[in-house]
């Protein structure tokens, strides 16, 4: 997303909060500690906004969200689903036996919450940015900073571990 | 044949170049091993996306509450109210002497109930701590 008019601390807040909230709570699967971490970004936020040079505003959300993240696990040392292209559903529908009826079967929320938190932290953040937030691979590059061809591994082999853990959760 | 791995991650995000595209559609189109791959990742996918989103537990526009923090505060400070009020009940009993009562104004509290009440006599009653005045 590239905008030229930054938004005002306020609808930062309101319209970014919850991702905010989301992106930590899946991270660390604690309520308080990502209610914390809002806190922290809206703070960073609400002081960066002067300086903030119209780009992408997703990029430098995400990268004060990211930041102020592993600073605070740092600190501490503790602790929508896009319809995809007709191809991929044609191909999918083709060659998933069983994959919906698995899916069903899980303890969805909690079992998948449990094999995020499995995932090296590289690749859980990838995830997270990608699936949950919904952020492009641009954009998660920009927030990581790290290049895209290190975005698309790091999601593929996220989703690949994820896939070995919620099977082994099916049983 | 070279199978596709992590292009097969890019492909369902939508994020493969129209030529990726197609070199991948084509290699489907013959390897069940890679459409058997890209549905297990999908399900993964499928499965992260599925997560319900969660409520901030407060407005981020308007101060973040502690109610944890009111609620354990106002215990605190309804126990200590409590707690004052018992000391300064107990100190004012213990440190407070009764006030002995001269004859005289025995005889005036009585006689004025007496004539109140007819019926009862002025000096029935002899308070225990009545002090006799010399």
């Amino acid at each position: 997303m590239t905008d030229t008019v930054p938004l005002s601390w306020e609808e930062v807040a309101r319209i970014h909060g919850r991702r905010i909230y989301n992106f930590a709570y899946r991270l660390c699967g604690n309520p308080d500690d990502a209610a914390d971490l809002v806190q922290e970004v809206l703070l960073r936020v609400r002081r960066g906004l002067d300086s903030y040079q119209p780009g992408s505003f997703e990029g430098w959300l995400w990268r004060i969200t990211r930041n102020a993240f592993i600073d605070e696990v740092r600190r501490r040392q503790r602790r929508p689903t896009s319809p995809l292209p007709e191809a991929i559903d044609r191909w999918s529908a083709q060659s998933s036996p069983g994959a919906d009826e698995q899916l069903a079967a899980m303890r969805l929320g909690e079992d998948i919450q449990a094999a995020l938190l499995e995932l090296p932290y590289e690749f859980r953040e990838a995830v997270v940015m990608c699936d949950v937030i919904g952020l492009s691979y641009e954009e998660i590059s920009q927030a990581v900073a790290v290049p895209v061809g290190t975005v698309r591994s790091r999601i593929h082999r996220g989703r690949r571990a994820l896939r070995t853990a919620l099977a082994e959760a099916a049983g | 044949m070279s199978h596709l791995d992590e292009l097969l991650s890019v492909y369902l995000d939508g994020e493969t170049t129209p030529a990726e595209s197609r070199r991948i559609n084509g290699h489907l189109i013959d390897c069940e091993k890679c459409r058997l791959r890209l549905a297990e990742l999908n399900t993964a996918r499928t499965a992260v996306r599925s997560l319900p989103t969660m409520e901030l537990p407060w407005s981020p526009v308007m101060e973040r509450p502690q109610p944890a923090l009111v609620r354990r505060r106002s215990v605190w400070f309804g126990a200590a109210a409590a707690v004052a009020a018992a000391v300064i009940t107990v100190a004012t009993i213990v440190t407070t002497p009764p006030e002995p009562l001269s004859l005289s104004e025995v005889s005036r509290q009585f006689g004025a109930r007496a004539s109140l009440d007819p019926g009862s006599a002025p000096f029935k009653v002899v308070a225990p701590s009545v002090v006799v005045e010399e």
